[in-house]
């Protein structure tokens, strides 16, 4: 129920941003598309356009990578083990190469005495689409807020994402994906100073993507 | 104002007031634990690396050491030898299948262990039984009332205490108190009495032995004299069937030799030098969402280094309805000021734990006792008896206490 008003945040953002292109779209379509017959279930993948929408499902495994001690100016190990991960993602296309997409996305680590910590990024990113045949690379840098809960502790805080996606695109209408995400949390305390970390971790799922 | 501006107005309106309850909402969410959350999962330590997996989710009544060995009562009766790491599983009663004797209470009275076991199978009690050395065992019968049984064996300045209850046509319980005198067992001079509750804890200081008994206080300057005496803010309980439930004191300990200390499951503690006037807390003590803990019994350590009171919290209820809230144990740092009524509790733990290891184990968990035992040299071991979360011990060995791990 906490994230509820991310959650909220996020798909209005995401989906606006889809309105917003569709609009332009419609009102201005290129000549290519213009020119590109209908049935597009039967077409073949040409390239992302204005307008376009990628709806993503993401499983996979979130690995910690370790935590800055601002205080000490050390680096920390894990100290935890990988656990699962997944993500519900939008992007929409501004053009045939950038994309803006949202995240709602969790992912389950483990800690060395069995308890489970539960980090939910929700990112806003822009997205660059480089075409390769049927191919498509799309790296991406986002920000947005993190959710973290460990016991009865929950925190939210700020976050910055990094990455990149693989895609296949098995036809007009779906894509397969590889995805690997860097995430980073600076956990900020203002009671407990010292207990400020920036912590590190890397998502890396699969996807299974619809075209809209 | 022109139309337009209304209607922009009537717009923006409910969308600044949907992301300002968005924003508190997610910044009412947020407490910040003396442990954090990511620090807490860099700075862990192990505390599970030499449990014993099948006492991991127990709910320990008793913990007790007889020379070398621990006892736990985890069920049935489990033991250890110090310095190991594993408890095993063992049999002690002539004739009973050992998967079915349930050790319900113990404790170490001189330079024996008492037992009290039961038959699961059968549903019977199979009487207090005692031991010297751990594998000769003899049932100490002698005097206890036959048809009654018996609930619990109390220990308190090396004098054994066994609580016997009797049940009318009615349901209504009654308690009695024994003192065994070596031979056996005699009054202690609580006799079928209905109006306590069942006597639960012990403690012998100012020349004098205390028993927290439901909502009611027993004292007798010695073992054969005990009685009702007026407690710090005692609570009729009653035994009768359909009683309502109300709060009642959570257990009583020693501090020092004279000092009396008592809980309470109104989440207030009490504390006397002489047993006549007591001083109690001013305001209960609660969680971070301000509600009210129930303790269970207290315990104080004097460590050498540090005078420290513990108490768990714990799921008594107070009155129909009530689910107590729970986090572990408060700790109370007596060694400058000893007690005040408005003294504070450590919110890091940072004597007896520090907070990455009290999040990592006890927080959250109901302790229904805190059994201390002395090893001697200026050497403790303090247990936290969990319901359904294990058994767990924290150290000290001079310096500072070793943090909780899991039995």
């Amino acid at each position: 129920m906490r994230s509820l008003p991310l959650t909220v945040l996020m798909a209005a953002l995401a989906l606006g941003a889809q309105a917003t292109a569709q609009e332009d779209s419609s009102a201005a379509p290129p000549a290519d598309q213009a020119a590109q017959p209908s049935g597009i279930a039967s077409m073949q993948f040409s390239g992302f356009e204005r307008g376009d929408g990628i709806l993503s499902l993401s499983l996979g495994a979130v690995f910690p990578l370790g935590f800055y001690n601002p205080t000490t100016a050390a680096f920390q190990v894990a100290n935890s083990y990988p656990g699962f991960s997944f993500a519900l993602s939008y992007a929409g296309f501004l053009s045939d190469k950038w994309a803006l997409a949202g995240d709602l996305a969790g992912g389950f680590i483990g800690t060395i005495n069995g308890d489970r910590l539960f980090v939910a990024p929700l990112a806003l990113r822009a997205i660059r689409a480089f075409t390769l045949g049927s191919f498509v690379i799309a790296p991406t840098a986002g920000l947005g807020v993190s959710i973290s809960s460990l016991g009865t502790d929950k925190k939210v805080d700020p976050l910055l994402k990094l990455g990149s996606s693989f895609l296949w695109k098995a036809s007009s209408d779906m894509s397969y994906g590889l995805n690997l995400y860097g995430n980073i949390i600076p956990q900020l305390y203002t009671t407990y100073p010292e207990n400020n970390r920036v912590a590190f971790f890397l998502d890396a799922t699969l996807s299974v993507a619809y075209h809209l | 104002m022109t139309i337009e501006d209304s209607r922009m107005k009537s717009i923006a309106s409910p969308r600044l007031a949907a992301l300002a309850i968005a924003v508190a909402m997610l910044t009412a969410s947020c407490t910040e634990g003396p442990a954090g959350i990511f620090s807490r999962v860099a700075d862990e330590k192990p505390t599970n690396a030499n449990m014993t997996e099948e006492i991991k989710y127990a709910t320990p009544s008793f913990v007790a050491r007889l020379g070398t060995t621990y006892y736990a009562g985890i069920g049935t009766l489990w033991t250890k030898a110090a310095g190991a790491n594993a408890w095993t599983n063992s049999a002690i009663v002539p004739g009973v299948s050992a998967s079915s004797v349930l050790a319900g209470s113990g404790c170490v009275a001189g330079s024996r262990l008492y037992v009290l076991f039961s038959d699961a199978a059968t549903g019977s009690g199979l009487g207090v039984w005692s031991t010297a050395d751990g594998s000769t065992w003899t049932q100490v019968a002698a005097g206890l009332p036959s048809g009654q049984y018996v609930r619990a064996v109390l220990a308190a300045n090396d004098q054994l205490f066994a609580v016997t209850v009797a049940t009318a046509a009615d349901l209504t319980e009654s308690y009695s108190l024994y003192h065994y005198n070596g031979a056996a067992f005699e009054s202690a001079g609580i006799s079928a009495n209905s109006d306590i509750g069942i006597p639960d804890s012990a403690a012998y200081a100012g020349s004098a032995y205390w028993f927290t008994a439901g909502g009611y206080l027993l004292s007798g300057s010695t073992p054969t004299t005990i009685a009702k005496v007026t407690g710090p803010n005692d609570w009729a309980t009653g035994s009768t069937v359909g009683a309502t439930l109300s709060p009642t004191y959570g257990g009583v300990c020693a501090v020092g030799a004279t000092g009396i200390l008592l809980s309470g499951t109104d989440g207030k503690l009490y504390y006397s030098t002489d047993g006549s006037a007591w001083s109690g807390s001013t305001a209960a003590y609660v969680n971070a969402s301000s509600k009210v803990f129930s303790f269970s019994a207290p315990t104080y350590v004097d460590d050498g280094t540090s005078r420290i009171l513990v108490v768990g919290t714990y799921r008594q209820p107070r009155a129909s309805g009530d689910t107590p809230p729970i986090d572990g144990y408060l700790e109370f740092d007596l060694t400058t000021t000893g007690f005040s009524p408005t003294m504070a509790a450590g919110v890091s733990h940072g004597i007896t734990a520090d907070a990455v290891n009290f999040s990592a184990s006890l927080s959250a968990k109901s302790v229904s006792g805190m059994p201390l035992v002395d090893l001697g040299s200026g050497e403790y071991r303090l247990f936290a008896m969990t319901d359904g979360q294990g058994l767990w011990s924290d150290s000290f060995a001079g310096g500072a206490w070793s943090g909780w791990v899991r039995e």
